[in-house]
């Protein structure tokens, strides 16, 4: 597994998944007659490229449009500008046959593990309906299926009969994630998906996804909030803030040198398991996520940067490459001297070292 | 000097099913104290939301409590009335459930829900129970109350309904808030800060919170006290520094060691061998012991006792929490 | 795109699981929700009543031959107006006919229109409402207009509307039950439909490709059908008094056939002088629409407790 995180030299040949400026605005309806009055900006101008084999990480503040993006991605909901390409193919040129066709290739597990299986089907019965669908295997044999795939996300085949609402919380996201690895699509978005689960739990299912990654040479896109999971799992990471992609990098470029404060922020909240540690160091961001619906002039995110000079109100500026990150920050150098917990002695103020690990100390 | 608020004692629940008789809880017993943050931890399926739902009397059948008494300010919800126990969720004990999308009603917009919930919990007015809404939606961080009430619940994110339904819960203005897995779906920045208001409203309000979780760091923030669980069986309990410090159980050991850090780079993920057993059949003797490293003969015939729930205590006939504290 | 999913073994997984596969069987799943459905259902007491009211009513209406001491339509001129006795224990009408004997014939018309009817306004208004809450926007106007408008007619004054236009007859009385009552169904489950269309268990119907029909005919609509049966045992009731009400008022099945509201009219102006005429048959209503109401309501709570503060 040490091999986990770095790159299979993917980056030659068209990325599996090319999006370009891509967004997804909704309109805000108030009042009883539901008028429109303004618009929620969900997604606004993303651009993302996913080599095959990569784990790409969409990490970002809540209701920045991680959810929004992985939909329109898999055209759950239309953009409303830009393109996202397959394999360099335009979603927007195939006819709905093609769409239902490449379906089978992309799959999604989506957030709420409860609201996404239906209530009235068996576990069997939802990880089954795929297979029954795209392929004309034998009842038994989407069976055989069925209980291998309940295997190896740690459920046995007792479980087959069961409905969602006699499954635990992280039980559910277990069956979602088996129904989606069910026909060994090529590229699966994943929302939070070990979000429901304890770490133990979480890292069997990392560990089978990883497994099955490499077994039928897969890519990922994993949307996730948890930092570890993040630095253990993926290969690449975006962190989005407001509708837009800030900062982009491979795993260790963005652990080790984080360059835009917002990120450096985002690694510095991380509670850390220990009762003894002092959160009131870490950095803390002033005032709260601003609206989808108004967001600020110039760079998205001045308004709460404790390194933002005027310059940053008046222009959103581009990516831009600083020791391997992607960056759309002017202040790369100053943010650096807010002295992130990715340098060496942070790390170690960080690190949960008087929490004599549990089994360790006997 | 703190008063108990809720003990549970033996709680035992029970469901129906296909494949057998699930034995969800299997003997629980739990103390929390008025003003109190207790935190409920395990893997996957070890019985966390089935308690959370058995304090609440939300065991449909199949299921059923199948022993036990759960003392709420002295009085045992075990089997009053469902007329009676309506008149206790919501006004003395709410629930943020795991997920959100499951506790908001599709078909109404927020601020209708979140009035009329308020309102009725609170027997107050429309206007003043939408005030109080905007107020706490603007604590858990919402931006923008106006546009979030104005919304369906299909139309905010993930984490953004499950800051509705803390608003919702902490706008009831309970004694005691159980919340299943509150923050799963907020990023570290937003849980950080929504841990914070938390606190500062629970020790305002001096409520009482039971927070179930698998997440060890939150617990280390939040909680004033652990207690573990594994396959409906409280296996240790004591206060923060008991569990992180002086963990007992070998259980909970396992627990702490698959933590993965974030600071330190990719090592290999760490799990706990084994799974957790299924519960239509459950292993005799201790429940552990398939999966612990200190398993002695006499673990597979004889059941530990239970702990109380109210000291440090580890439910293992190898170790003792007595001779671990003193080390 | 060229298809890059790896190929499935299917050979091979059959030989790995199958033994696990046999151990799943074909458990009988659906049979044991029915069981506990049933279980908790006895647990609510009016709904015993009226379910078993209502079995009653149905045996009665199947055995009718056997049970009615005479024919519908014998008449008897030696007893007009017979006062109940050994002979006619509901006493006989103003032909001499034993209004015992009609009323248990009236009993198959009863659940014939009721059923007939209602199946006919359930299947309609499931799919309008169903195609109207999935489609949404201009398909979904055209089904709330629609709605609407029967909304705004009171159920008999439609029913009279027909019935006045049409040739009062059976078909006549049963199309124009289905058409005062789908507007309900319609309403019900496209507001389910509307509610669960934007639950994520849908969208993942959509992501593995499945088709809108099947989405619709395997997730929206078992799922938004639950509530519309409860409706449909409350409504079954109102069917009975409105198609009673047709016939009481001469719009609706015509005499001689046992009808309970003909019945009911034509007892009514002997309500002093021979009141068996009219009470019997209006009992016999009374009763099955409580049954249906009963039942109903049991099923409701038992389904789901919390549909009864939604409406
Ligand atoms: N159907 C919709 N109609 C209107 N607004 C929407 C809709 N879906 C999402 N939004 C808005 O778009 C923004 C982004 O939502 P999204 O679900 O993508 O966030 P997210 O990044 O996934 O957040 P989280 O981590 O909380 O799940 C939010 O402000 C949300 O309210
Ligand atoms: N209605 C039910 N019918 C049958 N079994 C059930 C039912 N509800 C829960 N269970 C079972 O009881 C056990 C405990 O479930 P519970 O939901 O309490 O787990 P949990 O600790 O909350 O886990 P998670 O962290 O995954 O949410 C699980 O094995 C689950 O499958
Ligand atoms: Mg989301
Ligand atoms: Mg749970």
């Amino acid at each position: 597994m040490t091999e986990s995180n770095t790159k299979a030299g993917a980056e030659s040949g068209p990325p599996i998944l090319a999006v370009r400026d891509l967004k997804k605005h909704y309109p805000i309806k108030e009042g009883i007659l539901r008028r429109q009055t303004g618009t929620v900006k969900a997604v606004d101008g993303v651009d993302l490229d996913v080599h095959r084999g990569d784990i790409h990480a969409i990490v970002g503040e809540s209701g920045c449009g991680k959810s929004t993006l992985l939909e329109t991605l898999l055209g759950l909901e239309e953009p409303t500008a830009g393109t996202v390409k397959y394999e360099g193919t335009d979603l927007d040129s195939l006819t709905a046959r093609e769409q239902r066709a490449l379906k089978s290739e992309v799959q999604i597990v989506f957030q709420n593990p409860e609201s996404s299986l239906d209530p009235r089907d068996t576990v069997g019965q939802i990880i089954s309906e795929p297979l029954h669908l795209h392929t004309d295997a034998t009842n038994r044999q989407v069976d055989a299926r069925v209980v291998s795939l309940l295997d190896d996300v740690g459920l046995g085949p007792e479980y087959y009969g069961r409905y969602p609402h006699e499954l635990s919380g992280g039980q559910q996201q277990r069956v979602a994630i088996a129904r989606a690895i069910s026909l060994n699509p090529s590229l699966i978005l994943l929302d939070e998906p070990t979000s429901a689960l304890d770490v133990s739990v979480q890292s069997q299912i990392l560990k089978l996804l990883r497994e099955i990654k490499t077994e039928y040479d897969l890519t990922y896109v994993m949307v996730t909030h948890d930092l570890s999971v993040v630095r253990h799992f993926a290969t690449d990471v975006s962190v989005m803030y407001l509708g837009n992609v800030i900062e982009s990098a491979s795993v260790t470029d963005l652990f080790d040198h984080p360059k835009h404060p917002y990120t450096q922020a985002l690694i510095s909240a991380v509670p850390v398991p220990d009762p003894h540690y002092d959160s009131e160091a870490d950095i803390t961001l002033p005032g709260s996520v601003p609206e989808p619906d108004d967001p600020p002039e110039g760079c998205r995110f001045h308004p709460r940067c404790p390194v933002a000079v005027d310059a940053c109100s008046e222009e959103f500026p581009e990516f831009e490459e600083h020791e391997g990150n992607r960056v759309r920050c002017i202040r790369v150098e100053e943010a650096e001297k807010l002295g992130a917990p990715g340098s060496e002695d942070a790390a170690d103020l960080k690190s949960p070292s008087t929490t004599r690990p549990a089994g360790e100390d006997r | 000097m703190s008063e108990k608020l809720v003990e549970i004692s033996d709680l035992k629940t029970t469901f129906e099913t296909n494949s057998g008789t699930v034995e969800a809880l299997r003997g629980i017993n739990l103390t929390i104290d008025e003003g109190e943050r207790v935190g409920l931890v395990g893997e996957s399926g070890s019985g966390k939301s089935v308690t959370a739902r058995s304090i609440l009397q939300l065991i449909d059948s199949p299921g059923e409590i199948a022993g036990g008494t759960i003392s709420f300010d002295g009085r045992d919800l075990v089997g009053l009335s469902s007329r009676e126990m309506q008149r206790v969720r919501g006004r003395d004990i709410t629930m943020i459930f795991q997920d959100p999308s499951m506790s908001l009603d599709p078909v109404y917009s927020i601020r209708n829900q979140m009035v009329e919930a308020i309102g009725h919990n609170r027997n107050i007015g429309d206007q003043r129970a939408e005030e109080i809404a905007v107020e706490y939606l603007e604590l858990v961080d919402m931006p923008n109350p106006e546009r979030v009430l104005s919304s369906y619940p299909h139309e905010l994110s993930g984490g953004m309904k499950q800051r509705v339904s803390i608003a919702m819960t902490l706008g009831f203005n309970p004694d005691l808030v159980i919340a299943d897995e509150p923050t799963t779906a907020l990023d570290v920045t937003v849980q950080k800060k929504v841990l914070e208001i938390f606190k500062d409203v629970v020790e305002r309000e001096d409520l009482s919170v039971l927070w179930i979780t698998h997440n060890l760091g939150v617990v280390a923030e939040f909680c004033d006290r652990i207690a573990v669980i594994y396959a409906g069986e409280i296996v240790e309990y004591g206060t923060v520094y008991d569990i992180f410090d002086r963990p007992t159980h070998p259980y909970t050991r396992e627990l702490l060691r698959t933590i993965p850090n974030v600071q330190r780079a990719q090592e290999e993920l760490r799990v706990i061998e084994g799974t957790v057993p299924n519960m239509a059949d459950p292993p005799d003797g201790c429940t552990f012991h398939p999966r612990c490293p200190d398993a002695e003969a006499r673990c597979e015939t004889t059941r530990p006792e239970s702990v109380d729930g109210d000291h440090h205590e580890a439910a293992c006939l190898v170790h003792d929490t007595q001779t671990n504290d003193r080390e | 795109m060229e298809s890059t999913t790896t190929e499935i073994d299917w050979e091979a997984l059959e030989e790995e699981w199958g033994e696990e596969v046999d151990e799943i069987g074909s458990a009988g799943s659906r049979l044991q929700r029915v069981k506990y459905f049933l279980v908790d259902l006895s647990t609510h007491s009016l709904s015993v009543v009226g379910a078993v009211l209502l079995l009653a009513v149905v045996v009665v209406a199947v055995l009718a031959p056997l049970l009615a001491p005479y024919s519908p339509s014998e008449i008897d001129p030696g007893a007009v107006r017979a006062p109940p006795s050994a002979a006619h224990p509901f006493g006989t009408d103003s032909l001499g006919r034993d209004v015992f004997s009609r009323v248990i014939f009236g009993s198959r018309i009863a659940l014939q229109i009721a059923v007939t009817s209602m199946g006919i306004a359930f299947l309609f208004g499931t799919v309008v409402g169903a195609l109207g809450g999935y489609y949404g926007e201009n398909v979904d106007a055209v089904v709330r207009t629609a709605i609407d408008t029967t909304w705004a007619f009171p159920a008999i004054i439609m029913g009279l509307a027909l019935a006045s236009i049409l040739e009062p007859n059976l078909t006549t009385v049963l199309i124009a039950i289905a058409l005062v009552f789908w507007g309900v169904f319609a309403r019900l489950v496209r507001g389910e439909v509307l509610s669960l269309r934007e639950l994520d268990f849908i969208k993942a119907a959509e992501a593995i490709g499945l088709s809108d029909r099947k989405i619709i005919s395997r997730h929206l609509i078992p799922n938004a059908i639950v509530p519309a049966f409860v409706v449909v045992t409350l409504q079954m009731g109102n069917a009975i008094a409105v198609a009673a009400s047709l016939s009481y008022l001469g719009l609706g099945v015509q005499p001689p056939t046992p009808s309970w509201g003909i019945m009911l009219s034509s007892g009514q102006q002997y309500i002093t002088s021979a009141w068996w005429m009219s009470v019997f048959p209006g009992l016999a209503i009374v009763v099955v629409i409580m049954s249906f109401n009963f039942l109903g309501e049991g099923l409701r709570d038992t389904i789901d407790p919390k549909l009864e503060d939604k409406r």
